[in-house]
C-alpha cells in the first residue's frame, strides 16, 4: 500500500482516546498536483527552447515511461507477467504505417493505432487469458512472434524488412519532430494518467485486492477476470500509442525492430528498477533506465548487461524498487490513490509516551 | 513424394524440439519454473563448443563431452545460487529473474561474438544422406533424433531407478513430506535444474550443426521447446518428443508453403492446442 | 503405565510461541520426551497441536523458543537435518507421495541410510500385505494402509523420536487398532514418541504423559493415572474449574 500504511504511527498504547480519520488525499496533494501541471506544461514548452538533440532524447524516454507504466498496470496491479507487450507496440506502428500509405495523416494514425490495438486486444485477451503465471507470460510472447510473422507475409508493407512510413516530409525535420515529442508527451501523460485514474474508481479497489492477494480478492467476489481484462486492453492501447510515436520517430517501421522482445526487457527493467506496482515506479525507473543508458552509452550492449543484472538484483532483494526505498524513508506518494488512516489524538499525549 | 518426405523430415526434426523440450518439462514438473533463457542456454552452450573445438582439436561431433558437463554443473549452481533465490520470492519474481537473465546472456553473446552466424563444423557429416524408396534420410537428423532418444532415456532412467532420481520425483509430488524423509530440496531442485541444462546444451549443440546460431536465436527455441512441451502434455518426459515431432512436421509441411510460412505455422498449432487443448494432446500426470 | 519411564532426555521443547502472521498459533509452550515413552498431546481443532509438531519438525519457524534434540539446540536446523538427527514427523493426513508406488514411497524413508534396525523386510514383517501390494501406486491404498506406509516410511530413517500427527484421522476403528498395535513395539526399541489426537480415551491407553492445549497455551498437564477424564475434557474445551466441579 505505498506509504500509506505507515502514517500516523502513534501507538495507541500511550492511553491518549483517539479516533480513526480515512482520508484519500493529504495535505500535500493540492500542491503535488499543482506541481504535476506545472510540469507537464513546462515539459510542452521545451522543444521552444531546448536543443533537437534532448528533444529527440526525451522523445525516446516518454516512450520508455508510456510503455513502462502499461507494462507496470499488467504486472503490478493484477499479477500479469507479460512478455509480449511488443505485440501492440508493433500493431501501433503497422497500423500508421498502413494508413499512411492510404494517406491518412501520420498523427491522425495514432489515435486509430490505439483504437485498433485495444480492439485488437480483446480477441487476444480471449485466448491469453486462459493461462495463468509462465504459460500466460510465453503465450503473449508466441502471439507478438505469429503477428511479426503475420506481417512479414505482405510484401505491401515491405516484408521482413519493412517499409517508410510515407508522408512525414510535409512537416520539415524541425517541425516533426517537435509533433513527435508532442504526440510521446501526450501518450505518456494518458498512459500514466489513465492508470491513475482506473486505480481510483471502483475497479481500482479491485485491482489493489488483487495485486495484494488474488484468491483473497475472489473471495470477496471481486471482478477479477473483468479487472483483468479492463488492464489489458488498456495496456495494449498505452503500448501501440508508443508504438505509433516509434514508428513516426524513426520514419520508418521494421517489423524486427517493432516486434522485438527487447522492448520488453526496456519496460520491464525500468518497473523493476523504479519500483512495481506503485504510479511513481515506473515513471522513475524509466528515467533512471534513460539516464544510464545514456551515460553507458559508449559501452554498447554492455548497458542492458548491467541494468538487467541490477533488475535482477532487484527483482530478488529490493522488490519494491528505487521508489518504494524513497518512498517509505519520505513517507511520500506523490499519486494519492490508496486511503489513510490516521489516529487523531483528543485528548493530550502523556509524557514520555513516544 | 514431397508430402512423405516433408513428414520424414518433420518427424527427425521432432528430436531437436524434444531436446529443447525436455529440461522445460523437467524444471516445471519438478519445482514449477519456466526459465524464460532456456533457448539461450542452448545459444550459450553452442558458442562454447565453436571457441573449444579448434581449442582442444577435439571433433566437433564429440565436443559435447565437455560443454553437457559444464552445463550440467552451471545449471547446478544456477539453480541454487539464482533460481532459488528468486523462487523463494515467489512465481512472479522467478519469471522477472529467468527473463533478465535472458538478456543478459543474450548481450553479453553479442558483445563478446559480435551478431554474426556461427555453427559447428562436422564436415561432410552435414549434407550425407541415404533414401529409402525416395524418401530422402539425412545422417545429421536421424543422429539428432538419436542423440534425443538416449537423452529422454537416461533421464528417465535416472528418475525412476536410482534413489536421487526417486527422490525428485517425491520433491515433485510433495515438497514438504520429502522434507520429512530427510530430503533438501534445495538441492534435489539444483540435480534437476543440471540435467535440464545438461539437455538443453546438447539442443543448442545440435542445432549449432543442423543450421546457423546467433546471440537472438535462444527465444524462438524456448517457444519451440515450450510449445513442445504444451503439445506433448505437461511434465510427461516421452510426451515431448510426440509434441516435438508434431511441431517438427508442421515447421516441414508449413515449409512446403514458403519457409516463412514453416517459422509460423508450429505457433499456430501451439495457439490452438492452447485455445481448444490446454492440457496438451497427450496429457499425463506425474513427470517422467 | 503409570510407573515413571526410565529413559534418557531426548526431546526438549521450551517456551515455543509460533505466530502465523497476526495470530499467536502458540503461546511459550514447552514439552519433554524421554526415550522409551509416549507423551500425548491432546487439544481441540486449533488448538496449536499440529502447529506444535510441525514447529518442532522444523517446517514453521518460532518466534521464540527453543527446541533441543539429544542435548543439541536445533531450533534453527531446517527439516532434513532434523530427519538427519533422528527426529522425524508422520504429518497429519499421511501425504504419501502420490506418483510413487508404495515400494518407492517405503524406500524414500531410505535415502538419507542413517542405519538401524528398521529395513524393507521388517517393515514387511510387521505389515504383511504391503509386500505384495509394493508395486501399486500409493494413492490406491485405503486409509488405514496409506497411514501404515506412512508410518513404516517414516520408521525406515531409524528415527530416535517420533512425531505422530492425528494417525488416527479417518481411519476405521480396525485399522486405528493396528496402527497403534504397533506403538509398544517402537517404545519397547526405546524411540520416543509424540502423539498428538483428538481422541482423549484412546490416549489415555497409551500414554506416559499427557498435556492438553487451548488455544495455543498449555492448560493442563498430568500422568493418565492421576487425571479424571472430565478433568482433562474442561482443559480441553475450556471450561473453568468452578463449571467443572459444580457439574
Amino acid at each position: 500500500m505505498t506509504a500509506v500504511a505507515t502514517t500516523g504511527a502513534v501507538s495507541p498504547r500511550n492511553g491518549a482516546r483517539s479516533g480513526l480519520v480515512v482520508s484519500r488525499s493529504y495535505q500535500g496533494a493540492t500542491w503535488v498536483g499543482a506541481g504535476g501541471v506545472a510540469g507537464v506544461a513546462l515539459l510542452a514548452a521545451l522543444p521552444l527552447f531546448a536543443s533537437q538533440g534532448f528533444v529527440t532524447n526525451l522523445v525516446n524516454l516518454l516512450i520508455l515511461v508510456a510503455i513502462a507504466t502499461m507494462w507496470n498496470a499488467l504486472a503490478g496491479y493484477v499479477g500479469l507477467v507479460s512478455v509480449g507487450q511488443q505485440l501492440y507496440i508493433g500493431t501501433g506502428a503497422y497500423i500508421v504505417l498502413v494508413l499512411a500509405q492510404n494517406g491518412v495523416g501520420a498523427f491522425a494514425g495514432l489515435g486509430l493505432a490505439i483504437v485498433g490495438s485495444a480492439l485488437l486486444a480483446i480477441p487476444a485477451s480471449w485466448l491469453v487469458f486462459r493461462l495463468s503465471g509462465a504459460y500466460f507470460a510465453i503465450a503473449t510472447w508466441v502471439l507478438s512472434q505469429v503477428a511479426m510473422l503475420f506481417v512479414e507475409r505482405f510484401t505491401s508493407l515491405g516484408g521482413g524488412t519493412g517499409a517508410p512510413v510515407p508522408g512525414l516530409d510535409v512537416f520539415g525535420p524541425g517541425k516533426l519532430l517537435e509533433y513527435t515529442y508532442w504526440a510521446a508527451l501526450g501518450v505518456a501523460v494518458l498512459s500514466v494518467i489513465s492508470v491513475y485514474l482506473l486505480l481510483r474508481s471502483r475497479l481500482g479497489l479491485v485491482l489493489t485486492a488483487v495485486r495484494d492477494n488474488e484468491v483473497g480478492a475472489r473471495s470477496v467476489g471481486a471482478h477479477v477476470l473483468a479487472a483483468k481484462r479492463v488492464v489489458y486492453v488498456l495496456a495494449a492501447a498505452g503500448c501501440a500509442g508508443a508504438g505509433a510515436v516509434i514508428a513516426i520517430s524513426t520514419l520508418d517501421v521494421e517489423p524486427n525492430n517493432v516486434f522485438s522482445v527487447q522492448w520488453t526487457a526496456y519496460m520491464l527493467f525500468a518497473v523493476l528498477i523504479g519500483g512495481i506496482g506503485t504510479i511513481e515506479g515506473p515513471v522513475i525507473g524509466a528515467v533512471a533506465f534513460f539516464v544510464l543508458q545514456q551515460v553507458l552509452a559508449q559501452y554498447n550492449a554492455w548497458y542492458l548487461i548491467v541494468l538487467g543484472c541490477v533488475a535482477m538484483a532487484m527483482a530478488i532483494w529490493a522488490r519494491r524498487g528505487v521508489w518504494g526505498l524513497l518512498a517509505t524513508r519520505l513517507r511520500l506518494e506523490l499519486f494519492p490513490v490508496g486511503y489513510r488512516v490516521r489516529l487523531e489524538e483528543r485528548s493530550t499525549k502523556k509524557a514520555g509516551g513516544t | 513424394m514431397t508430402y512423405a518426405n516433408a513428414l520424414v523430415q518433420g518427424l527427425l526434426l521432432g528430436g531437436l524440439f524434444a531436446l529443447f523440450a525436455c529440461g522445460l518439462s523437467l524444471m516445471f514438473g519438478v519445482m514449477e519454473v519456466i526459465n524464460l533463457a532456456h533457448g539461450d542456454i542452448a545459444v550459450a552452450a553452442a558458442y562454447l563448443a565453436v571457441v573449444l573445438v579448434p581449442l582442444t582439436h577435439i571433433p566437433a561431433v564429440w565436443i559435447f563431452v565437455l560443454v553437457v558437463p559444464a552445463f550440467m554443473v552451471g545449471g547446478y549452481f544456477g539453480q541454487r545460487l539464482l533460481i532459488q533465490r528468486s523462487l523463494d520470492e515467489g512465481p512472479v519474481t522467478t519469471l522477472l529473474v529467468t527473463f533478465g537473465l535472458s538478456v543478459v546472456l543474450e548481450n553479453v553473446l553479442l558483445e563478446v561474438f559480435t551478431g554474426n552466424d556461427q555453427s559447428l563444423n562436422i564436415g561432410s557429416l552435414v549434407s550425407g544422406s541415404f533414401s529409402v524408396r525416395g524418401v530422402i534420410l539425412p545422417y545429421l537428423s536421424i543422429m539428432i533424433l538419436g542423440a534425443a532418444l538416449v537423452a529422454l532415456a537416461a533421464v528417465q532412467f535416472f528418475l525412476s531407478r536410482t534413489k536421487t532420481g526417486r527422490m525428485v520425483r517425491a520433491v515433485a509430488d510433495d515438497r514438504e513430506a520429502a522434507q520429512l524423509v530427510g530430503a533438501d530440496y534445495r538441492h534435489l531442485f539444483g540435480i534437476a535444474a543440471a540435467l535440464a541444462s545438461g539437455t538443453v546444451a546438447l539442443a543448442g549443440l545440435a542445432l549449432s550443426m543442423y543450421t546457423t546460431v546467433n546471440p537472438n536465436t535462444g527465444p524462438s527455441y524456448l517457444l519451440y521447446g515450450f510449445a513442445a512441451v504444451v503439445i506433448g502434455g505437461l511434465g510427461s518426459l516421452w510426451g515431448t518428443l510426440l509434441g516435438g515431432m508434431v511441431l517438427g512436421v508442421a515447421m516441414t509441411m508449413g515449409s512446403l508453403v514458403d519457409p516463412d510460412f514453416g517459422a509460423m505455422l508450429p505457433y499456430l498449432v501451439f495457439l490452438a492446442v492452447l485455445a481448444f487443448r490446454p492440457r496438451g494432446l497427450f496429457p499425463k500426470k506425474a513427470i517422467a | 503405565m503409570t510407573e515413571e519411564p526410565q529413559g534418557r532426555e531426548l526431546l526438549e521443547v521450551r517456551d515455543l510461541t509460533v505466530r502465523h502472521g497476526q495470530l499467536v498459533a502458540l503461546h511459550e509452550v514447552s514439552v519433554s520426551v524421554r526415550t522409551g515413552e509416549v507423551v500425548a498431546i491432546v487439544g481441540a481443532n486449533g488448538a496449536g497441536k499440529s502447529t506444535l509438531l510441525r514447529t518442532i519438525a522444523g517446517l514453521h519457524k518460532p518466534t521464540q523458543g527453543s527446541v533441543s534434540f539429544g542435548a543439541v539446540d536445533i531450533t534453527d536446523y531446517p527439516p532434513d537435518q532434523r530427519v538427519r538427527a533422528g527426529l522425524v514427523l508422520v504429518p497429519e493426513g499421511r501425504r504419501l507421495f502420490a506418483s510413487l508406488s508404495v515400494e518407492e514411497n517405503l524406500l524414500t524413508g531410505c535415502y538419507l541410510k542413517r542405519g538401524g534396525a528398521w529395513d524393507l523386510a521388517r517393515v514387511f514383517d510387521l505389515f504383511p500385505w504391503m509386500a505384495e501390494r509394493r508395486r501399486q501406486p500409493a494413492s490406491q491404498l485405503s486409509g488405514g494402509q496409506q497411514q501404515a506406509v506412512a508410518l513404516s516410511r517414516a520408521l525406515l530413517t531409524n528415527p530416535r523420536a517420533l512425531l505422530l500427527d492425528e494417525p488416527s484421522l479417518g481411519l476405521s476403528p480396525v485399522a486405528l487398532q493396528r496402527i497403534y498395535s504397533v506403538l509398544p513395539e517402537l517404545v519397547g526399541s526405546g524411540i520416543g514418541v509424540l502423539l498428538v489426537e483428538q481422541d482423549v480415551r484412546r490416549v489415555l491407553r497409551v500414554a506416559d504423559r499427557l498435556k492438553c492445549l487451548l488455544e495455543g497455551r498449555e492448560a493442563l498437564e498430568g500422568v493418565p493415572g492421576g487425571l479424571e477424564i472430565e478433568e482433562i475434557e474442561a482443559a480441553y474445551f475450556g471450561i473453568s474449574e468452578r463449571a467443572v466441579t459444580s457439574a
